[in-house]
């Protein structure tokens, strides 16, 4: 499978020319490593970690982070001290070889600067994954999925035959005219739940693996309990150019039980990254507004069908645990990529034609709304 | 772009003083406003490029118009979801994806089928339906569109519009070789009318998106009360001095000969079809004089001229004027731009003066000549436009 996925994913094609270059090195140095212009100590998967961060690592930073963070004091982790790459793996979490998708450098989203786009978190968490091997480490492995032929309607892909005993994930599949659209992109948690990082979605046509070319969900690190459900990033993927119901699978990058790997706590709740960053700015910016427009209908004692669709029975517990639930939940109704367009704001605008029982009753008061909710969303 | 404002300002100016030449078939809705609005760009230039320079995409609001050209309905809500779910860098190419469905969806050979019944202003007769069914029958089958002026066959298509497909079926109406939609009946019969000019006129009008005149040159002062613009010898074209039942020469208000220099070169290659649209081996017109007698060669050329599409480009036969037809840039880019008003919801682009400045459309013009003239990928090129997109 991997093999044929190579040819058409530039994350997993690094995966392959990282495996040659490391082959070749390891067949050509019989004797003495010698590496022009590096370390003449240099094993073999330091080179691979090296040449990823060069080759694939810098062009991203150069383009997004180079203009702040190499000279601004505090901030400064491109200063080349002695080289780049040296400056940011001793940055303090900036790099978590530990926990490589908890690293700052992929979990700090918008700030003054862009986020990267889900592919390349794909690229960087790549090359920290060459870094836990070069210092080390066991390397990742990834999991594929059974196939699934889509029907209109709820689809279900068997975690089991990955290890994970009555785990899942499920979407809802509608075709379109020239493509796929799925929603409700969820992960249910079997027994001793799922540790789940960057499930990539594979379309086959004929055949032929065509893997998410955004890889979409290439920033997600999601932990489900036991008997819990929790949706997969936004809950959305639509596909574009291919067969409407052609099959699909899932990759991931790490697919284990909740408390089986590299970090997940497994007391999160089941949400996506881990749970919420900054519970704090949550419950200080998004809490007031939240409680006060949505609680009624989705908050505890609300209508039944509300809270199947966004859970805020916690929204007024103000305990940490009660605040952490909560801004999990709301969490997973957020675009972190596209903070304004979060499927959280689409059914109470005013103007989005969305059927739902409540709308703001003004463009300002909506605005409103989404502005203290999205200041959060940032945080995060 | 100046040869154009030139022509409609010729346009609007002749068409207050047509009159006098003797003919009624004047353009209704003759647009005095154009020199306003010409004079009121140049000193706001910077101000437009701001405001245009102030759009946003919303693939959203693209998607509702272009659903709704292109299939007659609105989006469906899985076509909504799935572009407003869709994530910032893939939106375009999901809203592109949605569009190429619509052009593929049985639903676009209706749209196609009513915008060329308005785009030939011939429709709601069968025999006048055949028209629109072959120009939508080239457009939805991806077949060149300068098909519509040299086809030799199957130019008289029927549509099934519970279907949504097309029959192709030739044209029975006395033609040896057909020439498109330039030798169809329907067409022929619709725009009968004294000495053909009402048939060269739609000609113009719809594959050339310009009113007559169609050529202008330098003006010359022939000595009379009118300057003369056409490239033409003066003489190229009848007058009562040569014979001619009507003076097209006459200077005394206006120069007639500026429409009718290439008019006259064009129009008798119309007139044997007669009222019916039949064709036959004699002029089948007649001459708006007293008497109402049928029109002869010298009504409209001296002895000596033959017909043409343009000054230097000689068409013997309808064949050759579609032809020639087929290889004049202006036909291009006129296709492109009815779809880019149809796409942006103005009015027909002569009847309205609802032009689309060469530059604007420059891309897609190029794309539509290197691509054989394939209409549906103009379409395709409009609704995905930057221009289209942002509002």
């Amino acid at each position: 499978m991997l093999a044929t996925l190579y040819r058409h994913l530039p994350m997993v094609r690094l995966r392959v020319s990282l495996a040659f270059a490391l082959g070749l090195t390891l067949v050509g140095c019989v004797g003495e490593i010698t590496t022009p212009g590096g370390d003449d100590d240099e094993d073999a998967a330091t080179i691979a970690a090296r040449t990823a961060f060069e080759d694939e690592v810098m062009p991203i930073l150069d383009g997004f982070c180079g203009a702040c963070h190499t000279g601004m004091p505090n901030i400064d982790f491109m200063r080349p001290n002695p080289d780049i790459r040296t400056a940011m793996l001793g940055w303090p979490t900036l790099v978590d070889l530990a926990a490589p998708t908890s690293s700052s450098v992929l979990t700090q989203g918008a700030h003054t600067g862009p986020s990267f786009t889900p592919d390349q978190s794909s690229v960087v968490l790549e090359w920290i994954e060459l870094e836990v091997v070069a210092s080390g480490g066991e390397p990742a492995e990834t999991v594929e999925s059974d196939r699934v032929t889509p029907i209109q309607g709820v689809n279900t892909i068997d975690l089991t035959s990955a290890g994970l005993t009555g785990s899942s994930l499920t979407f809802l599949y509608e075709p379109l005219a020239t493509g796929m659209y799925l929603s409700d992109i969820q992960i249910v948690g079997g027994t001793g739940g799922v540790h789940a990082i960057n499930p990539l979605f594979v379309i086959w046509e004929n055949e032929a693996p065509n893997p998410d070319p955004i890889n979409r969900f290439g920033n997600i690190d999601l932990t489900v309990l036991e008997g819990t459900t929790s949706f997969v990033g936004g809950g959305t993927a639509v596909f574009v150019d291919v067969l409407p119901g052609s099959d699909i699978s899932v990759e991931f990058r790490t697919l284990t039980t909740a408390d089986g790997g590299d970090g997940g706590d497994g007391g999160d709740g089941g949400v996506v990254g881990g749970g919420c960053n900054n519970v704090a700015a949550f419950t200080s910016v998004a809490q007031p507004p939240l409680a006060a427009n949505c609680a009624s209908c989705h908050g505890a004692g609300g209508m039944a069908n509300a809270i199947s669709a966004t859970d805020m029975t916690e929204i007024n517990n103000l305990t940490a645990d009660g605040q952490a639930a909560a801004c999990a939940q709301i969490k997973t109704r957020t675009n972190q990529l596209d903070p304004v367009n979060s499927g959280l704001f689409l059914a109470p605008d005013p103007g989005s034609g969305t059927a739902h029982p409540f709308k703001f009753p003004t463009p300002a008061a909506f605005q409103a709304f989404r502005t203290s909710v999205v200041n959060w969303i940032n945080q995060e | 772009m100046k040869r154009r404002i030139q022509q409609l300002l010729f346009a609007a100016a002749i068409a207050g003083g047509a009159t006098a030449c003797g003919n009624s078939d004047d353009p209704a809705g003759g647009d005095d406003d154009v020199t306003g609005d010409e004079d009121a760009g140049v000193g706001s230039a910077d101000e437009w490029d701001d405001r245009l320079g102030e759009r946003e995409i919303d693939y959203s609001a693209a998607l509702r118009i272009a659903s709704l050209r292109l299939t007659g309905d609105l989006p469906s809500l899985v076509e909504v979801k799935a572009l407003g779910d869709a994530l910032a860098v893939e939106k375009r190419s999901v809203y592109e994806s949605i569009v190429r469905g619509y052009l593929d969806d049985p639903r676009f050979a209706g749209q196609m089928f009513r915008f060329w019944q308005d785009t030939l202003k011939l429709g709601d007769d069968p025999e006048f339906d055949t028209a629109a069914a072959f120009a939508a029958q080239v457009t939805v089958e991806e077949r060149p569109y300068t098909e519509l002026l040299t086809a030799a066959t199957g130019t008289c298509a029927t549509f099934d519009e519970g279907l949504g497909t097309f029959a192709a079926a030739d044209c029975a109406n006395g033609v040896t070789t057909h020439a498109g939609l330039l030798s169809h009946p329907g067409a022929m019969r619709q725009y009968y009318g004294n000495l053909a000019f009402r048939r060269t006129r739609w000609v113009q009008e719809t594959f050339a998106c310009t009113a007559f005149p169609a050529e202008i040159a330098d003006a010359q002062d022939l000595g009379g009360n009118a300057l003369y613009t056409a490239p033409w010898p003066f003489e190229s074209i009848s007058g009562t001095a040569n014979g001619g039942l009507v003076d097209f020469r006459d200077l005394s208000a206006v120069a007639c000969a500026n429409c009718h220099a290439t008019m006259n070169h064009m129009a008798p290659l119309f007139a044997n079809f007669d009222e019916d649209g039949q064709y036959g081996p004699a002029i089948a017109v007649l001459s708006p004089t007293p008497g109402t007698p049928t029109a002869s060669m010298l009504d409209w050329l001296p002895v000596g001229e033959g017909p043409a599409w343009r000054l230097g480009v000689a068409t013997p036969d309808l064949p050759t004027l579609g032809a020639a037809m087929a290889t004049d840039p202006m036909i291009s880019e006129c296709a492109v731009a009815r779809v880019w008003n149809w796409a942006m919801g103005k009015g027909d682009i002569v009847d309205t003066l609802s032009t689309v400045p060469s530059e604007v459309i420059t891309a897609q013009v190029a794309d539509f000549q290197a691509g054989n003239h394939v209409l549906k990928d103009a379409i395709f090129a409009v609704f995905t436009a930057d221009d289209f997109v942002k509002f």
